[in-house]
């Protein structure tokens, strides 16, 4: 019986404390909370891209916003490092429908470790009114050990802009995802679905 | 109460329930739109598939109340019971992406929950059926749940989750064997790309039918539950043989693991992605485990994860592999080989969860002495080297043993020009045997006139631009009389040795020795010479 008082009393204590803790902190998370009330220029940051381990043909892309104005010009640097093994690679950025190149170059080729290989800068508008722009870097060359089918080798890395949410959209209905449902007691993630009666 | 009502009692409290209780019995079939592929990319054909192993829930559409729970058949189908006091509710069914009612399976299952990027699981749902007549069973038919795009690339969440359901059943199943161990957690679409961190994997938003891509990922996981990752992390490519060997058996583990699930489905080993934004072909990089193709001339050591994965593809395959060739084995250790009294698949297993779990710094060193050790009763050691070989892999004493002091050093003629020895490799173990190496210093003589300007050097096997080899060598030259002129660790290409002009200030027979430094690298190839270097 001592025991279970003791730890009664320990839970006791760890609950108030945790409620005054809680209550002191508030404040500051109110603070926190009214800080983002400020919002970030549209263009300011792309989506990160940067934890990604899959494995990687091999060419390496690098592909980095360095700059952004407020009348959506971003400024961009990239990079295409051929491994000896792909030897040379054509490099080409795409750009979204709507945005401008303003300088720079959107098409090339280069090769392992010379010709083309430093690093470049472009200068683009993006669509200001787009719900989502997508710049994509890719380039594509060919094993140099392995001259028979199925040497291609492809890579692609690519800098997004715009809400998250707004890009996952059900494709039959053509809308966002719909992610709270009328008819569910807790939020899910609507998958658009296609019925017929029987199996 | 006599023996009799007691009877009575229990086969009504087993039996009776459902007829006593109000409410009816709700059954359909849930599928999702696939994405078929093989090694040349998406091949433009979209099969239906069962949605397995899934969480149903039959609701009120009215209320939302949960009126019965249940599970997804093999075959995507389900019968569950509603319970409900109405006699004519609006009735809707939806599947989850996650099997909490997986205690209802035949057999035991790994938890799997598949979130989206706000943390809520995905659902598809049945039409409604409104104003069901609940004296009479309901029959919601087949819903089949599309692709969703992001970003103008598209994917089905169902997929990312009947892969993992795929990943599991050949863990449980009859090939490895291996009992639950907890929940995974996966997340899909990742906007941080595809990687993997203890239970959890996120999935790009470019792989959501990437079905290789997505099992590499539950490679990690399932590497992180049942065994021990060492591995630092990081970029990492195909066709680079001078990885942290680390790295290399992490990655090369996990692309062998998707191949292994593949494999049970009936399906080629291969690792191919795919462009996700187009409905053909759309190759980004692609792989054969059993011809190693199209990375087959530079997949060689440990230190490169296409040939790791390689290795421990032919570690497990036979003749009945589904391949480019069937009814031929490239390795032999065929059908019907058993290691221990196991299957090759389960002896791998044990090595992975025993050695392999219990080694520091892990590489693919400790799958061979895991093996030699766990099964030193019946290692199949011709059979075991044969498949090593295959990747250039050698965990096995050269010609030129025993090398390993100054006594028993191996001569070497000064060369010039391009020239360079044989190949030599870093590894010792007792002649004859197939006891695991110790470690390894080779010895080498070369006879020198004083005032000769002269160049040691190694490299890697035939020069290669890149490593295709794990060892590190490092250089110690010795005086004719025995004492240390001078060493070196990395002043060769890459991570080889060199010692550029040493003056000879003694005639005599000098000797150096060649060993690693490095406890990752300790294995592997490498080429050794001396060359005369023209006096000043």
């Amino acid at each position: 019986m001592p025991r279970t008082l003791a730890l009664l009393i320990l839970l006791m204590g760890c609950s108030a404390l945790a409620l005054f803790g809680g209550l002191r902190n508030a404040p500051a998370a109110f603070a926190c909370s009214a800080g983002r009330d400020a919002p970030e220029p549209r263009f300011a940051r792309p989506w990160s891209g940067s934890r990604d381990c899959k494995p990687r043909a091999p060419v390496e892309l690098q592909l980095e916003q360095t700059g952004a104005s407020d009348r959506s010009v971003v400024t961009l640097q990239f990079r295409v490092l051929p491994h000896d093994s792909v030897g040379v690679v054509d490099w080409e950025l795409q750009l979204p429908a709507g945005a401008q190149l303003l300088q720079g170059e959107l098409r090339g080729s280069c090769t392992a470790g010379g010709d083309g290989s430093g690093s470049r800068v472009v200068h683009v508008r993006l669509d200001p009114d787009a719900d989502l722009s997508r710049i994509t870097l890719s380039a594509r060359g060919a094993l140099v050990d392995a001259p028979t089918d199925g040497n291609l080798v492809r890579a692609r890395s690519a800098l997004t802009w715009g809400d998250p949410q707004a890009a996952l959209v059900d494709k039959v209905r053509e809308r966002p995802l719909l992610v709270v449902g009328p008819r569910v007691s807790r939020r899910v993630a609507e998958v658009p679905s296609v019925h017929r009666s029987g199996r | 109460m006599n023996a009799r009502a007691a009877l009575i009692a229990v086969l009504l409290s087993t039996f009776g329930a459902p007829v006593l209780a109000q409410g009816f019995p709700v059954s359909g079939t849930f599928a999702y739109s696939d994405k078929e592929w093989d090694f040349n990319g998406w091949t433009g054909v979209r099969p239906e598939r069962p949605i397995r192993g899934a969480d149903v829930r039959v609701i009120d559409d009215t209320t939302g109340k949960v009126l019965g729970r249940g599970i997804t058949a093999a075959d995507g189908s389900f019968t569950v019971f509603a319970k409900t006091k109405l006699p004519h509710p609006d009735v809707v069914v939806r599947v989850e992406s996650r099997n909490r009612e997986r205690r209802l399976l035949p057999a035991p299952f790994t938890g799997i929950t598949l979130l989206s990027a706000t943390g809520d699981p995905y659902a598809a749902f049945s039409p409604v059926f409104a104003s069901h007549d609940s004296s009479l069973p309901l029959d919601v038919g087949t819903t089949v749940a599309q692709s969703i795009t992001v970003a103008d690339e598209e994917g089905n969440p169902f997929n990312v989750f009947d892969a993992a359901v795929s990943a599991f059943d050949y863990v449980h199943g009859a090939a490895v064997g291996a009992k639950p161990r907890g929940s995974v957690t996966l997340h899909w679409p990742s906007f941080t790309g595809s990687w993997a961190l203890g239970r959890h994997a996120w999935i790009g938003s470019d792989d959501g039918d990437d079905d290789s891509v997505i099992l590499h990922e539950l490679g990690h996981l399932v590497h992180n539950i049942y065994s021990d990752s060492d591995s630092p992390g990081g970029v990492h490519y195909f066709g680079d043989s001078d990885q942290d060997p680390r790295l290399s058996f992490a990655e090369g583990f996990a692309t062998f693991f998707g191949g292994c699930v593949q494999q049970d489905l009936g399906r080629p080993a291969l690792y191919v992605d795919c462009d996700a934004a187009v409905d053909t072909s759309g190759v980004q990089l692609h792989l054969s485990l059993e011809e190693c193709t199209p990375f087959l001339a530079t997949a060689e050591g440990a230190s490169d994860e296409v040939a790791v994965a390689c290795v421990l593809h032919d570690l497990v395959d036979d003749e009945s592999t589904p391949d480019t060739q069937p009814g031929v084995d490239d390795d032999s250790l065929g059908a019907g080989t058993l290691i221990d009294g196991l299957t090759p698949t389960r002896a791998l297993w044990a090595v992975f969860c025993g050695p392999v779990r219990k080694a520091s710094r892990l590489t693919m060193d400790h799958v061979w002495d895991g093996w030699l050790t766990l099964h030193a009763q019946d290692t199949h050691y011709d059979q075991l080297s044969d498949v090593f070989e295959q990747q250039r892999m050698r965990f096995w004493p050269d010609a030129f043993e025993p090398d390993g002091t100054s006594e028993a050093a191996t001569l070497l003629v000064p060369l010039s020009g391009a020239d360079w020895g044989p190949e030599h490799t870093l590894y010792d173990a007792p002649p004859g045997s197939d006891q695991i190496g110790t470690g390894d210093r080779d010895w080498f003589a070369v006879d020198l006139v004083a005032g000769q300007l002269v160049r040691l050097e190694t490299r890697y096997p035939g020069g290669a631009w890149d490593a295709r080899t794990q060892v590190d060598t490092f250089l110690t030259l010795h005086a004719p009389d025995g004492r240390t002129v001078a060493t070196d660790e990395d002043s060769g290409a890459g991570r080889n040795a060199r010692l550029d002009a040493v003056v000879v200030d003694e005639t005599g027979r000098w000797t150096f020795e060649v060993r690693s430094r490095n406890r990752t690298h300790r294995y592997g190839r490498y080429e050794v010479r001396v060359v005369l270097l023209p006096s000043s």
